[in-house]
């Protein structure tokens, strides 16, 4: 499994057992090196371009964000190569690690941008962007781009083509193994979270803007480290033609193609858009054949989903996981509403006073109080736009102004972001299903916790909801038991309150109870309080201590689950006034 | 004064590209960044039949009219193949569009060849006190005046305009309805790709390459946001104030060297001023 979200896993194990990418690696990169005379140019470019491939298919492939800039932010880099090689001679590796340092502020100039412009706005705003570089290109040319052939360019020892292109494509592996390596960490994984929702992955207690941001630092690095092997390339005659939006545009096209988010796309992409033209030019064919083909393989791709030709391949098909599903942990002995009640006694942990949000002239919630005691399921419900959605968006932070306070364990928060909320310990589930279909069930609780859960404890908290085994891809779930495994992230984080937005939305009768059972248990064995926000009112009356009722944007009415139902007031905003005086005292199942 | 006035024809072109921009957007659901590129292709191939001794106006409207079947053929691979794809992916694809056709330019007319494109209007001219007003200035701004008029009276006053309002909001819905999207998206398409390539016949004779004529999108662009990608009006003022902006650095000594960045500029101004309140994506 680990190989699939890989694309390349040069792990030791995988190494011995030479896989499929593996060999094609060592035969491109010994075709490289044998390549003769004049296509060994043609190998540097498609090893260059990779990089290039792999920093625009980073972004869209993994993060969902579409810049049309990658070789802005390359001939950034390029210029402060050719600058450090005519003017500062220092070590080779010295001088490309500063001109690939010198992208970083431009990716940080663009990610700040993408913090309010997403989707096709970022992409007008990037290709502008990479417009506007070239201009400074125009007026300050490359330096030493006149006199090129007479300085050394490439590093002692890699002078000739051949070597030049056995350290490109070093490089080239180098840099994709270390994205390989940081996409498996928390890190990058919040990346593939900002793609789905980003809502979603501040309430993880991710912060959104540093997520956004490291991925185009990280972007802007890799076309840099590109930008800074172009100065060899062209031995220091590059000039700011190299560079043009309509170059970007091409890349991204063929990264679009090949899915270059991972290093075999990259090989891929920079094989297709430096190999494929020269063939064309040997067998006197029109190079302008394959740009066609690109642009037209990239809106194939499109049609079929997005992925890319290297999604397709056999060796990135995920594996069902073999281990046998985790066994459920015995359940606790008696919880009872009683024992939940008994150790929610004390003081509450959450505190909601005279939380009043307004929509223009519309009161969506008007003074509304709402105690959660340590320890207990608190259950809220209400009909359609009684303002349920509305509490759990003001509360976890996504309703910039509201009125009123909102302290948790007696700390006022209102002033924190919603990822400051998830990482005090209020988090919370959504309506809508938030799983990342491309992780597996362990890595998706993992993104959610701060600190990785050891073994043993994630397959009890795997047992314990009825999820499947940790390496299984998410891809292979049902929907249903999706949202349950969003339930189990939110509380693997042992936040203080966790608020669970409709869980049981989408899910079968059987596996509804079994739902309310395992939610019911939660504040004895995680010890954190729940906020259950449901319609099906059979599930918060199995599992909550206390109900409150919203009607209206106010509490209707408040206390343990028979009286509330008991309240003909509540059967009245479910049902119509009409209904009541024949089902006032009728019990909750038949309520329902 | 007289680069001011003379910024007023590149506005007009910028404002041309800017508001069938809007108009793909807002009836498409897309925004069309090969829609400067089919309309480049277009008047290459002008230049060529000005070349085999087809008369001036004769090669302009077949260069029109060929600008409007390829962007036709571009809005039923859209209605065919994306309908339910959503703008990002929509827009993506037309970066694909722009690829293939810059490919089928430079195929077809090498860099090294040169081309001659016939200046229209540039022998009409006339003072106004010191201010000269060329005829391409004309030809441009009433173009772009023109063809925004058009627009809004085609979206805003005509039974056809409720419908095309309609195919951008819901496709499914509108053809459920029994409306044709298919026929009227690729009539809009086509519309765009006209106008488009007239903007780009008045510039050709002063920027000839693929490149300089192809991103011309990118003020088109900056023009359309400052509208919103809605307003029709926003968006011709947008343009007329990047062209005399860009027209009048030229005075600015060293700040004039760096015109593209103006675009670059009033892009982010603009996105982000519109965006401003857009603290997280739409999925919830």
């Amino acid at each position: 499994m680990k190989l699939a979200d890989a694309g390349f896993d040069l792990g030791p194990q995988n190494i011995k057992r030479l896989t499929v990418p593996t060999i094609l690696l060592i035969v491109i990169g010994v075709a490289g090196f044998l390549a003769p005379g004049t296509l060994r140019f043609t190998a540097i470019t498609a090893a260059v371009q990779g990089l290039v491939a792999l920093s625009s298919g980073m972004l869209f492939g993994r993060v969902g964000l579409l810049a049309l800039c990658p070789l802005g932010f390359a001939g950034l880099s390029t210029w402060v190569m050719a600058w450090l090689t005519v003017h500062h001679r220092m070590p080779w590796f010295a001088m490309m690690a500063i001109a690939a340092l010198a992208a970083v502020p431009a990716g940080l100039i663009v990610g700040g941008l993408a913090l309010r412009l997403r989707g096709v706005n970022l992409a007008i705003v990037t290709l502008a962007f990479g417009a506007a570089i070239v201009s400074i290109f125009a007026q300050h040319k490359f330096p030493g781009s006149q006199d090129a052939t007479k300085r050394s360019t490439r590093p002692w020892g890699f002078t000739s083509d051949r070597m030049y292109f056995v350290l490109c494509f070093l490089i080239l592996i180098a840099v994709g193994i270390a994205l390989e390596w940081f996409g498996r960490r928390r890190a990058g994984q919040s990346w593939r979270a900002v793609r789905y929702s980003e809502r979603a992955t501040a309430s993880a207690g991710l912060s959104v803007p540093q997520v956004k941001l490291k991925a185009f630092v990280v972007s802007a690095l890799m076309s840099g480290v590109a930008g800074a092997l172009f100065v060899g390339q062209y031995k220091g005659g590059v000039s700011e033609t190299s560079f043009l939006p309509l170059g970007s545009l091409a890349i991204v096209a063929a990264s679009v193609m090949v899915g270059s988010q991972s290093l075999s796309g990259a090989v891929m992409a920079g094989l297709l858009s430096s190999l494929v033209p020269e063939l064309f030019r040997r067998n006197h064919w029109a190079t302008q054949y394959p740009q066609m083909l690109f642009g037209l393989g990239a809106i194939q791709a499109l049609s079929k989903g997005g992925g890319g030709i290297s999604s397709t391949f056999p060796w990135r098909m995920p594996r069902r996981s073999t281990s046998p599903p985790p066994a459920a942990p015995p359940p606790l002995a008696n919880v009872s509403s009683d024992m939940s009640s008994a150790t929610g006694s004390g003081v509450p942990v959450l505190q909601i006073r005279g939380l009043g949000v307004r929509y223009g002239a519309l009161a969506a919630l008007a003074s509304v109080d709402l105690d959660v005691p340590a320890g207990t399921v608190v259950g809220v419900i209400g009909p359609n736009g009684a303002g349920k959605s509305t509490l759990i968006d003001a509360v976890t932070g996504f309703i910039a102004g509201y009125g009123g306070s909102i302290t948790l364990d007696g700390v006022p928060i209102d002033r924190l972001s919603a990822t400051g909320r998830a990482q005090a310990g209020l988090r919370r589930t959504f309506q809508q299903g938030r799983a990342i279909p491309e992780l597996t069930v362990g890595q998706f609780i993992t993104l959610a916790t701060p600190k990785p859960l050891a073994a043993a404890e994630l397959d009890e908290l795997l047992g314990f909801f009825g999820l499947p085994p940790a390496d299984e891809p998410i891809s292979f779930v049902d929907v249903g038991t999706r949202r349950i495994l969003e339930v189990a992230a939110c509380i693997a984080s042992r936040p203080k309150v966790a608020f669970l937005d409709e869980p049981a939305a989408g899910l079968g009768h059987e596996q509804s109870v079994v739902l309310g059972q395992r939610i019911k248990e939660i504040p004895a064995r995680f010890g954190c309080s729940v906020v259950l926000i449901e319609h099906d009112v059979a599930l918060v009356a199995q599992a909550s201590s206390t109900i409150t009722v919203l009607d209206f944007g106010g509490v209707l009415a408040s206390g343990t689950p028979e009286e509330v139902l008991a309240n003909p007031l509540v059967t009245a905003a479910y049902l119509g006034d009409e209904v009541v005086a024949t089902t006032g005292n009728s019990t909750t199942s038949e309520v329902v | 004064m007289n680069q001011v006035v003379a910024g007023l024809a590149g506005g007009g072109v910028y404002a041309l590209i800017g508001v069938c921009l809007v108009l793909s957007y807002r009836v498409g659901a897309v925004i069309n960044f090969a829609q400067t590129f089919a309309a480049t292709l277009s008047v290459f191939i002008m230049s060529e039949l000005v070349k085999h001794g087809w008369g001036t106006w004769v090669s302009i409207i077949a260069a029109i009219v060929i600008g409007a079947l390829i962007a036709a053929l571009q809005g039923l691979i859209m209605t065919r193949f994306f309908s339910d794809a959503n703008v990002l992916i929509r827009s993506t694809v037309t970066i694909g569009m722009a690829i293939t056709l810059v490919g089928i330019t430079t195929r077809i007319f090498p860099d090294r060849g040169r081309y001659e494109f016939p200046s229209l209007f540039n022998t009409v001219h006339f003072k106004l006190g010191d201010v000269t007003i060329t005829g391409t200035v004309i030809a441009s701004l009433s173009l772009a005046v023109g063809a925004s008029l058009l627009i809004w009276v085609l979206l805003a006053k005509t039974r056809l305009g409720i419908i095309l309002r309609a195919v951008a909001g819901r496709p499914t819905t509108a053809e459920l309805m029994g409306v044709r999207t298919t026929r009227v998206v690729t009539l809009v398409w086509a519309i765009t790709g006209a106008l488009t390539t007239a903007a780009i016949i008045l510039v050709a004779p002063v920027r000839r390459s693929v490149p300089n004529l192809a991103l011309l999108v990118i003020p088109g662009l900056a023009a359309a946001v400052v509208g919103s990608m809605k307003s029709l009006r926003l968006t011709v003022i947008g343009a007329i104030v990047l062209g005399m902006l860009e027209s009048k650095a030229l005075d600015w000594g060293t700040i004039g060297k760096y015109r593209p960045m103006l675009a670059f500029v009033l892009v982010t101004a603009a996105l982000l001023w519109a965006q401003r309140k857009e603290t997280w994506d739409e999925a919830r």
